[in-house]
């Protein structure tokens, strides 16, 4: 049985961006798996643990240096590592992204596709449900707790919503996306690592999952950025001064209620 | 001008806030305004007339509590007939999962989590945060509308505009083809503020020195009507649920009060957090980077300010009892 996840590269979450002549200024900045889909990988291998007969895919549409994040997908347990590099990625909306992944992942038939809510970079939050649309498949969104069972073809998840957990039932194969909470991600062994260079880390262009360069062109992004800043500084605060914390508080309330009038 | 339809939200019957928000948003965009609402009961909910909008299109369901697969190709039929420019629906758990579904299925352009937006040119731009609010875009549609939006919730103004009468049009949706359908929803504990949504958000990170300092944190919101917030580092320890988290890899909030709780100010905590109205931090290191974007900060053990804070804030409510 096939498990396919999805994941991406975005900037560090530690890290500072800045925006330098109309465009974010990336200098320095370390790329990792988004968060998100870290969580997605993790529960694809506790799958793995727990039965023998699997095989767990990662996929990434990416640049050519993702490579050494996916070498550590690997390291963590996934069978094998596809990287689709494209340099007009930049153009591609997540439709578009999930176009590409339908390509990659519709071979591969996997019972469960498994990827994060969202990116943390642009957040959209589209391209798992843009994917289970483009196969054809039902997704589960937001998911903190999955139970499939395979005999059955079946499974139960449970997703977060305003009004409390959604208790999910639904058939396999689907798409499920994964919040923060599904599971604890583990960290590669030395084993691991020693072993993920032994496996298949496939890089294809576009023409090699069988897109054209005119199939390409309807992909173009649907929106379109028109301007980047940064966001406006908060101005400076002040600390409340007083004798006791009795006094402190009594000046923070009478602060909140007369000059910034919150309460 | 164009046709714009939003996706009505309620809870316990009772209209969210962000529907009137939504409700507001589709007039600046358009002069036809209608509604588009879900419920498996087919109850409308109270104050209906209050959004100004004088079509309602209500869906209804059988055998299920949701079903987004199915929604979404009822509602593709009828935006195939209707021709709305714009559906905006709420940033919120289900306008995420069925905006991003609508977009996908009919292949239209799609902008999510929007903050603003302007007129230029006789077109729209809109305002979007990325990297969780590190960075500030703008956006335009280059594509043919329909275009789907989705609507950050506490941003737009929820002013009431009421229409003497509204024309409900009922269609029933029929789960039993769906292959992923909500059976149940586990309720939450009655009482609790939702954080996207709350006026006063009350967030507790290391400095509380251990789980139980939540207690305090829960107690305060109680009795003020606050969400409780935390940082990444005591969610991935485990002190309480991810689904407070604040930061980027949580949730972005923008109360009116923001009050931070021995909480140093990672970056990715304070892009979440930094459009609060009024941001407070309580933290007995007068060294932490939270006080150089707070309003107003107490160094100060935090244990003996949340107490007094809740009693002093009731007393200025003319609630002494606290």
């Amino acid at each position: 049985m096939n498990i396919a996840v999805i994941v991406k590269e975005v900037p560090d979450t530690e890290a500072r961006l800045s925006v330098k002549d109309g465009e974010i200024d990336f200098g320095g900045v370390g790329y990792v798996i988004n968060p998100f889909d870290d969580y997605a990988l993790e529960e694809a291998l506790r799958i793995k643990d727990a039965k023998n007969d699997v095989f767990v895919y990662v996929v990434m549409v990416g640049r050519e240096s993702a490579t050494k994040n996916l070498l550590n997908c690997l390291a963590l347990g996934a069978d094998e590592a596809i990287l689709v590099t494209e340099l007009s990625i930049e153009n591609l909306d997540p439709h578009a992204i999930a176009k590409v992944l339908a390509n990659v992942i519709n071979p591969i038939s996997p019972q469960i596709i498994f990827a994060g809510k969202q990116g943390v970079d642009y957040d959209w939050g589209l391209t798992g449900i843009a994917l289970s649309v483009e196969l054809g498949l039902p997704h589960v969104g937001v998911v903190k707790k999955f139970e499939p069972n395979f005999a059955e073809g079946t499974f139960r998840a449970f997703s977060e919503s305003d009004e409390g957990d959604l208790l999910y039932e639904g058939k396999l194969p689907a798409v499920v996306t994964a919040e923060k909470g599904l599971n604890e991600p583990r960290y590669a062994s030395l084993k691991g690592i020693m072993g993920a260079k032994k496996k298949p880390l496939k890089q294809l262009s576009f023409m090699e999952i069988g897109l054209s360069q005119d199939t390409l062109g309807s992909f173009l992004s649907k929106v379109k950025i028109v301007s980047l800043s940064e966001p406006p500084e908060r101005k400076p605060g002040r600390i409340i001064e007083g004798e006791t914390i009795e006094e402190k508080v009594v000046g923070l309330v009478k602060a909140l209620h007369e000059e910034a009038k919150v309460i | 001008m164009g046709k714009i339809f939003f996706f009505i939200e309620a809870k316990d019957g009772e209209l969210k806030k962000i529907s009137y928000e939504l409700a507001n948003v589709a007039r600046q965009l358009g002069e036809e305004v209608c509604g588009i609402f879900f419920s498996p009961s087919a109850s409308i909910p109270e104050g209906i007339n209050g959004l100004g909008a004088s079509r309602i299109f209500s869906f209804t369901a059988q055998h299920g509590i949701y079903a987004c697969e199915v929604i979404a190709l009822e509602l593709v039929k009828l935006i195939e007939m209707e021709k709305p420019d714009f559906i905006l629906f709420g940033q919120t758990p289900m306008g995420r999962d069925l905006s991003a579904r609508l977009s996908a299925t009919l292949g239209i352009g799609y902008l999510n989590d929007i903050t603003g937006l302007r007129k230029q040119n006789g077109g729209f731009i809109f305002t979007k945060p990325l990297y969780a609010g590190k960075i500030i875009s703008e956006f335009v549609f280059t594509s043919p509308s329909p275009s789907v939006i989705t609507v950050r919730p506490n941003i737009f103004n929820a002013d009431v505009q009421s229409v003497s009468e509204v024309n409900v049009d009922t269609r029933e949706v029929n789960f039993s083809s769906a292959r992923a359908i909500v059976k149940e929803i586990i309720a939450k504990p009655v009482g609790m503020v939702d954080l996207k949504e709350a006026d006063i958000i009350i967030s507790g990170g290391r400095g509380l020195g251990d789980p139980k300092g939540f207690d305090v944190l829960f107690d305060f919101a109680k009795a003020v009507g606050a969400a409780v917030g935390a940082s990444r580092a005591v969610v991935d320890s485990g002190w309480i649920d991810h689904s407070h988290q604040v930061g980027q890899t949580g949730k972005t909030v923008n109360p009116s009060l923001y009050i931070a709780c021995g909480i140093s100010g990672a970056i990715q905590h304070l892009a979440g957090m930094r459009t609060s109205k009024c941001i407070v931090a309580i933290n007995n290191n007068p060294t932490a980077p939270i006080f150089k974007i707070a309003d107003y900060g107490i160094v100060g053990d935090l244990y003996e300010v949340i107490p007094l804070l809740k009693r002093e804030l009731l007393k200025i409510r003319g609630n002494p009892q606290g």
